[in-house]
């Protein structure tokens, strides 16, 4: 041990040193797993995963439609959004992109051949923005060329299957299908309008929870409504076909409370199921924020605690300090003993907080997994891996303990610097 | 940054502003005037007690600013130096023995001195030891400081000061507890060790004076 430290270190009361060191252990350990616990957990809620199959959405999206009552029903008013709807709606700040379903205006029939069997049943297609659509299913792209030759995709809500599958067939002695097989069965559509009568053919490319509709490629839309529906249909003008009834609202708050209140204030209507996973996640990130704040409560209060110790340690040592400085040594030179000290501290902490918080991952890990969460997302993968789980909550602890030292640091410096000239 | 003089201009303690100081300032050689301090020449500051002396010596050395008027060491305004300047400064310009020895009790004498001369890194231990001997102290090298008698650690705590190199040593009252004999050895080291570096040396004193001659007494 040096002259200097034995002079300034001799009154170092370890009783500080260690409320300190486990006040910020409880601190950053708390914080560390507030975040590591949304982390964990918001593969669960996050809307890729909410999916059980495909995943066409990066972006959280809200559908809007507005309510049908009486008047506009028997007024025979169309519920569409206009113009200005559609520009109070695009001026939104939550709204990150507004697009607007496109309805086939002509007759589609649709046909499927199952054992010997045959379903057809009339239907309609609608499109959103392909810009909506992040993970296009193959063939999405719609090319005029292969109209009559290609397979037209289409996405179904999931709904339709789990009718179908627990509704209807079991009802009708009919077999129940699977994704897989759902998606192999060749579809027949007929289109029929003005004039035309065609064809297609058609496949189901995958499954929504979120879009209620049933969705093919935007292209196909524009160019099937030029050929089928061009006024033969009679609600073909283009001011009708300007003015949507259902829009699409790709958002990153959908849980936000403002979206809400905008939404009841204008008397539209929400899809419900499409924001369920939104709102869990806002909540998550709510209460995330919540502990971690708590967490960052106690380690000020941690810092405190040293403040309060390295005052104390300073002011028993002052007369000693002062001395050094007036035999030349810099105050950095006399801090660097007691920096060195809190340094040390804090490797501790550091490394018993990450620790801690690895710990504390694996128990609630063993709940996650035998609360079947899995189940509900089986697209969720959080990584389980021990480099996965170490490395983010490592460099989260370690940007956060090289604030605290910072903080002691001047903290330190000032103090020695005040003990410079004497008091009198 | 060197410093080759020490300068006052109109420097007086704010405690001397009132009335009843006035005769004090008005008798002294030293404040409320112009007075330079040079490098390579010797200055003993007589005084009575209560005159300030020991204040003079804390306003040069940066312990304190409580005066008006200017001190200037080396052109620099010595209110104006930063913390780290001071440190400097009194690590290779000033050495300043105060008239308290102010050692570290815990620490033996030669700690103490090492303490200073490791910062410095300016004697080495043979040269330490000769100068202990010198001073008759080399006995106490392993003592705690807070044993040793008054006279013993005023003698250690020229030894300190001389254990950097400096252009001026202000020395407040190097002899105030010391024989006659030590006196005499106290002096003959400060002569030796200013003129192996040709400092300036500023030496107070209150009845008891230093047995050195000076180029400059200075009544304060």
């Amino acid at each position: 041990m040096s002259l200097l430290s034995r002079l300034l270190l001799r009154n170092v009361s370890a009783g500080q040193l260690v409320a300190y060191a486990i006040a910020n252990l409880i601190g950053l350990t708390i914080i560390l797993c507030a975040l590591r616990l949304y982390s964990d957990l918001s593969p669960y809620l996050s809307p890729e995963n909410s999916q059980s199959e495909l995943s066409y959405f990066n972006q959280d999206y809200i559908v809007l439609t507005k309510r049908l009552n009486a008047l506009s029903v028997l007024g025979g008013k169309a519920a569409k959004f206009s113009p200005d709807e559609m520009r109070e709606l695009k001026a939104q700040p939550w709204a990150q992109k507004v697009g607007d379903f496109k309805t086939a205006e002509y007759s589609v029939v649709g046909l499927v051949k199952m054992g010997g069997s045959e379903l057809s049943s009339a239907m309609f297609l609608e499109a959103v923005p392909d810009e909506f659509i992040d993970h296009k299913p193959t063939g999405w792209e719609f090319n005029e060329s292969r109209a009559f030759t290609g397979e037209l995709p289409v996405i179904i809500p999931r709904d339709y299957l789990s009718l179908y599958n627990f509704g209807f067939a079991p009802s009708r002695g009919m077999p129940q299908l699977s994704d897989d097989i759902v998606t192999s069965i060749p579809i027949t559509l007929i289109l029929n309008g003005n004039g035309h009568h065609d064809v297609i053919s058609a496949r189901i490319a995958g499954f929504s929870d979120k879009l209620n509709t049933i969705a093919v490629p935007e292209g196909f839309i524009s160019w099937s409504n030029r050929r089928y529906a061009s006024g033969a249909s009679g609600i073909g003008e283009s001011e009708a076909e300007s003015q949507p009834s259902r829009v699409i609202i790709a958002t990153d708050k959908a849980g936000d409370p403002a979206v809400k209140e905008f939404i009841e204030a204008h008397g539209y209507h929400e899809n419900g199921e499409a924001t369920k996973h939104g709102k869990a996640a806002f909540f998550l990130s709510l209460l995330t924020a919540i502990i971690a704040g708590v967490g960052l409560v106690i380690s000020g209060l941690a810092v405190m605690i040293l403040v309060l110790s390295v005052f104390l340690l300073v002011q028993k040592n002052a007369e000693k300090i002062h001395q050094l400085m007036s035999l030349g040594y810099r105050p950095r030179t006399i801090g660097g003993y007691y920096f060195r000290l809190v340094v040390k501290v804090n490797a501790l902490v550091f490394a018993g907080a990450v620790l801690l918080t690895l710990l504390a991952s694996s128990w609630w890990g063993g709940i996650t997994s035998s609360a079947s969460l899995s189940e509900i997302a089986p697209g969720a993968s959080p990584d389980k891996s021990i480099a996965g789980s170490l490395v983010p909550t490592a460099l989260t602890a370690f940007a956060l303990i090289a604030l605290v030292t910072v903080l002691d640091y001047a903290i330190i410096t000032r103090k020695i610097r005040g003990c410079f000239r004497i008091k009198k | 940054m060197t410093i080759d003089e020490i300068k006052l201009l109109s420097v007086e303690p704010e405690v001397f502003a009132g009335e009843e100081y006035r005769s004090l300032v008005k008798k002294s050689e030293v404040w409320g005037r112009e007075l330079t301090f040079r490098r390579g020449e010797t200055y003993l500051l007589e005084a009575a007690s209560g005159t300030g002396k020991s204040s003079l010596c804390a306003y040069i050395y940066g312990l304190r600013t409580d005066y008006s008027g200017e001190i200037l060491l080396g052109g620099s305004q010595a209110k104006s130096l930063s913390i780290n300047q001071w440190c400097d400064i009194r690590k290779s310009m000033i050495a300043y023995m105060p008239q308290e020895p102010e050692l570290f009790a815990d620490l033996t004498t030669m700690e103490n001195i090492m303490v200073k001369n490791r910062l410095t890194d300016f004697k080495s231990e043979r040269e330490i030891m000769e100068m202990l001997e010198f001073m008759g102290i080399d006995n106490k090298k392993t003592s705690p400081a807070g044993r040793l008698s008054i006279g013993q650690q005023q003698r250690v705590s020229l030894v300190r000061a001389l254990c950097q190199p400096f252009a001026f040593l202000l020395a407040d009252e190097p002899v105030s507890h010391l024989d006659e004999t030590n006196n005499r050895l106290t002096a003959q080291l400060i002569a030796r060790e200013i003129k192996s570096r040709n400092a300036g040396a500023i030496i107070t004193s209150v009845g008891n004076r230093l047995m050195m001659s000076a180029d400059h007494i200075i009544k304060m």
